[in-house]
């Protein structure tokens, strides 16, 4: 099984890439002033409960944007993203997120689960498209 | 409370309260954030553990899964946006509720 092994290290090295990645304290306010619109924005539309999973929702593609960017000229890699990101619609839409308070620690374990299950997707898609190009014939360039 | 307890993941491994805290223990440099972020972690995991634990007595379905994923590990940096993002909802709720108070 070294294909399997070799997705194994890739997910295991991409988390702890995604570890090391800490935001500057303004960073973190940037982001919630900028939320707290929003917020009254869903509010007004009476849908608050569905802010929070849509922020975190783009905060975890981000972050894997942020840990794969090694990848950001590979044409796959935004068709993944694309794909990953319209998934994330039914689900955002469809589960029943309560209004009541959920510690801010169980929220990024979600998270967390999300980026490892999205890392591992595109190493097995990156695995594929690395196998294609090595299995093609030579143009003849 | 909640602002308190969510804010916790906002707090760095380095610099800032972390190393206060290494300096109150007697501590400088690279060894009072060392210190200084494992008792920020010690707190985190506790206050975890406490909600955790007080989600053992909720059998909804949102409690078990609160409970499930508070043991769980996570990366630091999504705890840190989970942090800000839930700390400023929690703001938005706040004013919200004094607003329809006036």
């Amino acid at each position: 099984m070294p294909l399997a092994k070799e997705i194994k290290n890739d997910v295991k090295n991409d988390i702890k890439a995604a570890k090391k990645i800490w935001l500057p304290w303004w960073g973190v306010l940037c982001l919630g002033i900028v939320s707290l619109p929003l917020y009254w924005l869903f509010d007004h539309f009476g849908r608050l409960n569905l802010a929070l999973p849509t922020f975190n929702c783009i905060a975890v593609l981000g972050f894997v944007i942020a840990v794969k960017r090694n990848l950001r000229r590979h044409a796959w890699f935004w068709g993944i993203m694309a794909i990953l990101a319209t998934l994330h619609v039914p689900l955002i839409l469809f589960v029943p997120w309560t209004t009541k308070w959920v510690p801010a620690l169980a929220i990024a374990a979600i998270d967390s689960g999300d980026l490892i299950v999205m890392l591992t997707i595109l190493s097995v898609v990156g695995k594929f498209m690395e196998g294609q190009k090595t299995a093609a014939p030579d143009s003849g360039h | 409370m909640s602002v308190g307890i969510d804010s916790i993941g906002l707090i760095p491994e380095a610099g800032g309260i972390a190393r206060v805290i290494g300096h109150q223990a007697g501590y400088v440099g690279v060894v009072a954030d060392q210190l200084g972020s494992k008792v920020v972690g010690a707190v985190g995991a506790s206050t975890g553990a406490v909600n955790g634990l007080a989600g053992l007595g909720d059998t909804s379905a949102d409690g078990l899964i609160s409970t499930g994923l508070t043991v769980a590990g996570f990366v630091p940096g999504l705890g840190q946006v989970a942090a800000g993002l839930s700390v400023f909802h929690d703001v938005y709720l706040t004013a919200r509720a004094i607003g329809q108070c006036h």
